[in-house]
């Protein structure tokens, strides 16, 4: 018996190949001479596993018919009866539907049955119908029943089964086996030893399976080598034992490190340097010694609020004797006031917020307002489990100072729909809607949490224990929220609601009404046999002569071009202009009246008012000099604006004027609309323009409707009634807020939605659905899930915190991948630190300011960043940090260095230093500042030429900051360049210069007189700086 | 004194200053990023004539075989060349290079809004939103340390009354972005044809800033001996002396004068009939720019009059529009496109430069009036596809692309695969490309 399969398997190997490629090159191939008798098991059940099982399958078994096993092909289903006639291709109901012969036709989904597959079937049944799948003993199904069917479903079917299988191998019934994936058969029946599925788990060779994960037990193993060897006997009544990918959560997730509750206690002795040195010692390295005052002092003041130390503060700290020195000058940087804009901004580029909240497309965020609460969170050190909820549900919290609600933190909360994606037709174009939600749950997932969430919008996470399941089940939460407009000094939730439910309301009356007047509308239209197009020709006569003579006063602006053009020598001008004046010319000598519409009077109008780049014909005959022109052309434009208002009323009003007794109803509705109109402060069709007044689009609760489902509204919006065009972005409108749950969507598409998911959290966290009374959204509940004492969620959130702290210490984090800490990411060399540092912080009540000031006082951070032979030797890549970093400044640090050098002051924010640096665009331009497209894990230190030149020639940069303030600071006035060098070292490097730079300086004097052949220490001084400004040191720190 | 070429030779022996090697790579934060290819690949540059608003497949490059109405179909085709490529006769230069072309008319997957689908078609393959031609420059290398290797140009030559707006891309600064790839490879826009690029006048006398220069290596070389594994610094110091060559070469690259005074080129790229002269004039530039290593030049069509009145970009969505403006919008590009590739391969550029013509997406519907995502046409010419060929159908009517299918993103995997590049390999912090993304290897030469 297993010698026969093998002889089917080397025979059929085209029809085995043919089964991985695509369909239309199995086509394309030249049948084989010798034909082998068709295999029910290896291509027959295939096919139909692939074209109809879905429905055919024993539990669905739709009509009655299960399409799995011979017999019950031949027994048939409830319409047709038996399924096939064996030896009688064209007299088989299953040859026939598929060919369209008989009804029903299938299959019902999809493309036809192509010919080469209708043929197989043909075959099939010419020749018998004869199931050649092996019959297995009850002892041999047992074994795989008892032995390895748990392993395949809990092990191999995350990623081996369904329609898109890794490596399109499915290892869910006999022939999927048989048939194999892109490496061929996994299994050859009788041969363990040749199988590459036993190759695979036994880690034999570069396949080594499961992946990730523990490898099976020996017993496993050797369970599955004895099944080979028996033939894979599999069940009969079950040909195919899942057809969908199954989420598993395996051991190797719940070990893995970021995936671990955090310890519940801490050695009472621990220490970043303690669980460092334990570390270095094993490694055989030598720590550095401390960075020299002034390099220290420059580095933690640059990190701690991203200015230059003064020179008041260098002489402070370098005479300080006291063993706290250190310390005080690390409090005296943790209650400034620029503190909180250095590490907002850290925060910000994990919000989609650029430089200067460069706004997006909707809703228009106020993110110079938030900018300014997230710099006053971080200086009043705010918890942040308290901050990381208040991105999710600030609408639904009371305020911080214990009031019922606060305005920023509805505006915080916004936050997740702060992204680059477009809210463009979000209320017809289903997708767009579904993309923003999808941005709130990769917010969440990356900022909050480190991980990638949003990977499982199409399938479930490859990596993480994160199923597709789970990510619906969060959507849902977003789904049923969403932004409208409120007051920004409204005093409570209810003021809030009640702002927010207005526009609502109002917005529903003008969607309904607007599709009113539509329907209304086309009656009289085509009740008038289509007035507004009768109403359009006649306008014909009276405007032709108008064209015509708009056609005439462009003659005589071109006219009068040419003749400037002449007068200037302007060669090829005067020949274009001769060549559009001859064709004018002949337009208007062969003249025909044309059919307006309202687009074309729009381009008219255009042409004579301008429109962004076009020039229009009141200006060109402004600069052609013909003055006397203008109020003649300004009449025109003012008849074409008013002719436009006339089409427009006219087709609003089904071909009537507004004031015609028949539009009498529809004018009452016009009425209402502009009176709503009026009182609507924002709008909703295009969000990312800012509601009028002192209003802001914060969160609120219901959604706009559920992302994949339009028609319904549709179909409410007939019932009642009214009509809207396909297009019409208000009919989305129409809808009541939704407040439920999100349907899973196959492959993530709105296309195929699914079965609804209830909302909650995701199955590796642990806490069931069944606990969850949501309130509303639900978006309350998911914020204290998301930071639930002692859970692994907010074991994830503290994690992600103080690695990114770290990070901006550093240069570098202990897991270098901060927004994702799953098993996607890197496994950092220190979990132990993090899990420490995390422990700490939670205990100390997610304070930041604590945590900083832990790792800023530890040796690690005050170690010189110099590679000594040791860190070099043992540790190049720093991973253990027994030194510091050498690392270039943030766009933001090097235009705080720039403006203070220029003004001598630190700014209170980031607007009033941008409006002292006239060159900020161009930094935040030149020097990588943070984009608005993207969560910002990491900024880049790109090195490119036009920095140089920016440095080196821009008027506002290097010279300007040369001549001024820097003088004045150093001293630099009246001496010469060598004695002012401490005073110039000290203000541009704070720090004195060495007897090296000195000398330098020296022979820089030298070698500048030698060329000009004059001594001038004003000019000295200033050529010098600008070296020191070029130059690396100032952007690096040390 | 010394000359340029003694001068640089002589910054490189001061200490700390390397040498600028032959392969300079892309001005990057990592030092060491020179490039290798991962296959031979032919192509060096790219020049992408983009179609603003999604143009019409219909009426251009894919005669539908079925109309509804064939008064929305004014436009005759033809067969042309001995590969006997069918073209509107609205080309009739391009026309004449048909054999030289490959017509993609299976493309599909694109968005069918214009500002998401503009993003979408120039960043749609990446999962770093980083547009195709950062994606080039930063696999390639840079071709010329002296100059931005990746261009978008937009403006129009003075005097150009015809054209009524300058070139734009829908989807603005994210479509020719670097995405989460360094910012320095982000497209330079150069909108001003007569000043092209910021900061290039020095304040200081050719003598005086060569000693500048100096001064400033040996200054940086203080810092850098305190780290002498930090490799990061020697390219700052040495991104001076790039701006340094860039002050007398970009000057160059971009004046085009010598060239359109040559009646010849003036013909060849049509610099005198005024539909022509601004795309001409940009095409001849984008031709001085690859000539000289930039890798990716953008040029995005303009806004034009309608022979009917008004004016109008590929966008078009009315039988007046199809009429009117579908025919000047072919004229602005046809003879320069010709041109274009005339000159490229008279001056044996043409095998290693590759232009493609395409927009954001393709139209469908009653006189393919209507915007499109399941089927649109490319055309691609040059190094490193198969000249004189159609790639894929579209049904009967022209609506959904049905034979050999290709989507944005494997458009994307495939001209870098026409590079020499991988896109399977391209990555940055780990991260590269949609995992979905197939090369085409039958548009492949």
């Amino acid at each position: 018996m297993n010698h026969l399969l093998l002889t089917l398997l080397m025979g059929f190997s085209f029809v085995l190949f043919s089964t991985s490629v695509d369909a239309q090159e199995a086509n394309a191939r030249p049948d084989t001479t010798v034909r082998k008798p068709v295999s029910f098991e290896l291509e027959v059940l295939p096919l139909l596993e692939k074209r109809c099982n879905r429905c055919h399958e024993p539990g669905e078994s739709q009509s009655g018919l299960d399409l799995t096993r011979v017999d019950t092909i031949q027994r048939g289903g409830d319409e047709l009866g038996a399924g096939i006639v064996p030896g009688d291709p064209d007299s088989s109901p299953l040859i026939q539907v598929v060919t369209g012969k008989a009804e029903p036709a299938m299959p019902s989904e999809g493309d036809p049955l192509s010919k080469t597959e209708i043929d197989l079937l043909r075959r099939w049944i010419q020749e018998g119908a004869k199931d050649d799948s092996q019959k297995f003993s009850r002892e041999d199904v047992y074994f795989f029943e008892r032995e390895i069917r748990p392993v395949l479903f809990a092990r191999c079917f995350k990623c081996h089964a369904g329609n898109e299988a890794e490596s399109g191998l499915r290892l869910t019934s006999r022939h999927g086996l048989l048939i194999g994936g892109s490496r061929g058969a996994a299994a050859l029946p009788g041969k363990p030893d040749a199988s590459l599925l036993l190759k695979a788990i036994r880690h034999d060779g570069d396949l080594r399976m499961p992946r990730g994960g523990d490898p099976l037990s020996a017993t496993q193993v050797a369970a599955f080598t004895e099944w080979i060897k028996r033939g894979l006997p599999w069940p009969r009544d079950q040909a195919v034992i899942a057809r969908e990918k199954l989420f598993t959560i395996s051991d190797a997730d719940r070990n893995h490190w970021a995936f671990k509750p955090l310890p519940e206690m801490l050695p009472a002795d621990w220490s970043i340097d303690r669980t460092l040195q334990k570390r270095h010692r094993s490694a055989g390295l030598e720590p550095t010694s401390e960075a020299d005052r002034h390099r220290l002092l420059r580095r933690v003041t640059y990190d701690l609020i991203g200015y230059p130390p003064t020179s008041d503060e260098i002489a402070d700290f370098v005479n300080d004797e006291s063993s706290d020195a250190f310390a005080k000058v690390v409090n005296r940087l943790l209650a400034s006031a620029q503190f909180g804009w250095r590490w907002g901004r850290h925060w910000l580029d994990y919000t989609r917020n650029g430089a200067n909240g460069l706004p997006n497309r909707g809703p228009a965020f106020d993110s110079q307002r938030y900018a300014a609460w997230v710099t006053k969170c971080f200086n009043e050190d705010r918890p942040w489990d308290w901050f990381a909820k208040v991105h999710l549900a600030g609408d639904r919290m009371p305020a911080f100072d214990g009031t019922d609600f606060s305005i920023d933190q509805a505006l915080a909360a916004t936050v997740p729909l702060n992204g680059p994606r477009t809210f463009q037709e979000m209320s017809t174009d289903t997708f767009v809607l579904m993309d923003k939600l999808d941005e709130s749950i990769e917010f969440m997932g990356r900022s909050l949490m480190g991980i990638s969430l949003e990977c499982a919008r199409c399938h479930d996470h490859k990596f993480d224990p994160i199923s597709q399941n789970d990510y619906y089940s969060l959507l849902g939460f977003f789904q049923s929220s969403s932004f409208g407009p409120v007051p920004a000094d409204v005093k409570s939730r209810a003021e809030a609601d009640a702002a927010v439910s207005k526009h609502r309301k109002l917005l529903r009356q003008q969607a309904t009404l607007s599709g009113m007047i539509r329907r209304a509308s086309i009656k009289l239209n085509v009740g008038g046999g289509g007035l507004t197009r009768k109403w359009e020709a006649a306008r014909q006569a009276v405007l032709a002569p108008e064209e015509k003579r708009l056609l005439e006063l462009e003659l005589e602006i071109l006219e009068a071009e040419l003749k400037q053009a002449k007068r200037s020598g302007m060669k090829r001008l005067v020949s274009d202009l001769t060549e559009t004046l001859g064709e004018r010319r002949a337009v208007l000598q062969n003249f025909k009246p044309r059919h307006f519409y309202v687009v074309s009077i729009k381009e008219l109008g255009y042409f004579i008012h301008g429109h962004k780049t076009e020039l229009g014909l009141i200006k060109r005959a402004t600069e052609a000099g013909l003055t006397e022109l203008v109020p003649k052309i300004q009449e025109q434009d003012q008849f074409w604006l008013d002719e436009m208002s006339r089409f427009r009323e006219r087709q609003r009003f089904g071909g009537y004027a507004k004031s015609d007794p028949e539009a009498a109803e529809l004018a009452k509705w016009d009425d209402q609309l502009k009176e709503i109109a009026a009182e609507l402060t924002a709008n909703s069709i295009q969000p990312w323009n800012k509601p009028a007044g002192n209003e802001l689009f914060v969160r609120c609760e219901g959604g706009l409707r559920r992302a994949e489902e339009l028609t319904p509204f549709d179909e409410q919006a007939k019932a009642a009634g009214i009509q809207f065009n396909s297009n019409n972005p208000l009919r989305g409108l129409f809808a009541p807020p939704y407040i439920g749950d999100a349907r899973l969507l196959e492959r993530g598409d709105i296309l195929y939605p699914k079965q609804l998911v209830p909302r909650g959290f995701p199955q590796f966290f642990g806490d069931t659905q069944s606990e969850l009374k949501l309130e509303g959204s639900g978006r309350l509940q998911l914020a204290n899930w998301l930071t639930r004492p002692e859970s692994v969620q907010s074991a994830l959130v503290a994690r992600s915190v103080v690695n990114r702290v770290w990070q901006h210490l550093f240069g570098e984090g202990i897991c270098r991948t901060p927004k994702e800490l799953g098993r996607l990411g890197e496994s950092p060399e220190l979990p132990e630190l993090i899990d420490g540092l995390a422990t700490k912080f939670v205990q100390n009540e997610w304070s930041v300011k604590s945590l900083i000031r832990e790792i800023v006082l530890s040796d690690a951070y005050r170690r010189s960043s110099v590679q000594t032979p040791s860190t070099a030797e043992h540790d190049p890549r720093n991973r253990l940090f027994a030194r510091q970093n050498v690392r270039r400044l943030e766009s933001e640090a090097i235009m705080n260095t720039m403006a203070w050098l220029r003004h001598g002051q630190r700014f209170a924010d980031p607007q009033s230093r941008d409006a002292k640096l006239m060159a900020a665009p161009l930094f935040h331009q030149q020097f990588d500042g943070p984009t608005k497209d993207d969560l910002i894990d990491r900024r880049v230190a790109s090195v490119s030429a036009s920095q140089a030149l920016l440095l080196m020639n821009s008027t506002s940069t290097a010279s300007v900051l040369t001549s001024t303030h820097i003088r004045r600071l150093s001293g630099g006035d009246k001496v010469s360049l060598p004695e002012s060098l401490n005073g110039i070292y000290q203000v541009v490097l704070q720090r004195p210069p060495s007897g090296k730079e000195l000398t330098f300086a020296e022979t820089f004097v030298e070698r500048r007189r030698k060329q000009t052949g004059t001594a001038n220490p004003a000019e000295e001084f200033r050529e010098f700086v600008s070296l020191l400004l070029c130059g690396n040191e100032i952007i690096y720190i040390e | 004194m010394f000359n340029r070429r003694q001068f640089v030779q002589f910054l490189s022996s001061v200490p700390g200053i390397v040498a600028t090697a032959p392969g300079f790579s892309y001005e990057s934060s990592a030092a060491d990023s020179k490039q290798k290819l991962h296959h031979p690949g032919r192509v060096k540059s790219v020049i992408f004539y983009y179609c603003h608003g999604g143009p019409s497949q219909g009426h251009t490059f894919d005669r539908p075989s079925r109309v509804q109405d064939a008064s929305l179909h004014p436009f005759d085709f033809m067969r042309c060349g001995r590969s006997g490529l069918e073209i509107s006769n609205l080309f009739p230069h391009l026309q004449t290079v048909a054999d030289d072309l490959c017509l993609i008319r299976s493309g599909y997957g694109a968005k069918a809004t214009h500002s998401e689908g503009g993003v979408h078609v120039f960043t749609g393959a990446s999962t770093l939103g980083a547009s195709l031609g950062a994606w080039i420059l930063h696999g390639l290398g840079s071709g010329n340390p002296s100059l931005p290797g990746h261009v978008l140009l937009t403006g129009r030559v003075p005097g150009d009354k015809w054209a009524v707006s300058d070139g734009r891309v829908h989807g603005g600064a994210r479509s020719i972005g670097s995405g989460s790839l360094p910012p320095s490879l982000q497209a330079q826009v150069i909108s001003d044809l007569q000043n092209p690029i910021a900061n290039l006048k020095s304040p200081m006398a050719d003598d005086t800033q060569r000693r500048w220069l100096q001064e400033l290596a040996t200054l940086n070389s203080h810092f850098a001996a305190r780290h002498p594994r930090v490799a990061e610094l020697n390219s700052r110091t040495e991104s001076f002396q790039t701006a340094y060559r860039m002050q007398t070469a970009a000057p160059e690259a971009f004046d085009v004068k010598n060239e359109i005074a040559n009646p010849a080129l003036r013909k060849l790229y049509g610099l005198d009939p005024l539909p022509t002269r601004s795309t001409g004039t940009k095409l001849l530039l984008a031709r001085r720019l690859v000539e000289r290593g930039v890798r990716f030049v953008l040029v995005p069509s303009m806004k034009v009059p309608s022979l009917e009145g008004g004016s109008g970009d590929w966008d078009t969505h009315t039988p007046t529009q199809v009429r009117g403006v579908i025919p000047n919008l072919a004229k602005a590009c046809d003879q320069p496109l010709a041109g274009l590739i005339t000159d490229l391969k008279d001056r044996g550029l043409f095998d290693q430069t590759l232009v493609i013509w395409g927009g954001e997406m393709g139209r469908g519907g009653n006189g393919h009036m209507n915007h499109n995502g399941n089927a649109f046409t490319w055309w691609m010419a040059g190094g490193g596809v198969r000249a004189g060929s159609v790639y894929g159908a579209t049904d009967e009517q022209g609506f959904t692309a049905v034979e050999n299918p290709v989507h944005v993103r494997d458009l994307h995997a495939t001209i870098l695969w026409m590079c020499g590049l991988d896109h399977r390999q391209l990555k940055h912090n780990g991260v590269g490309f949609d995992d979905s993304c197939k090369v085409a290897k039958g548009m492949l030469a």
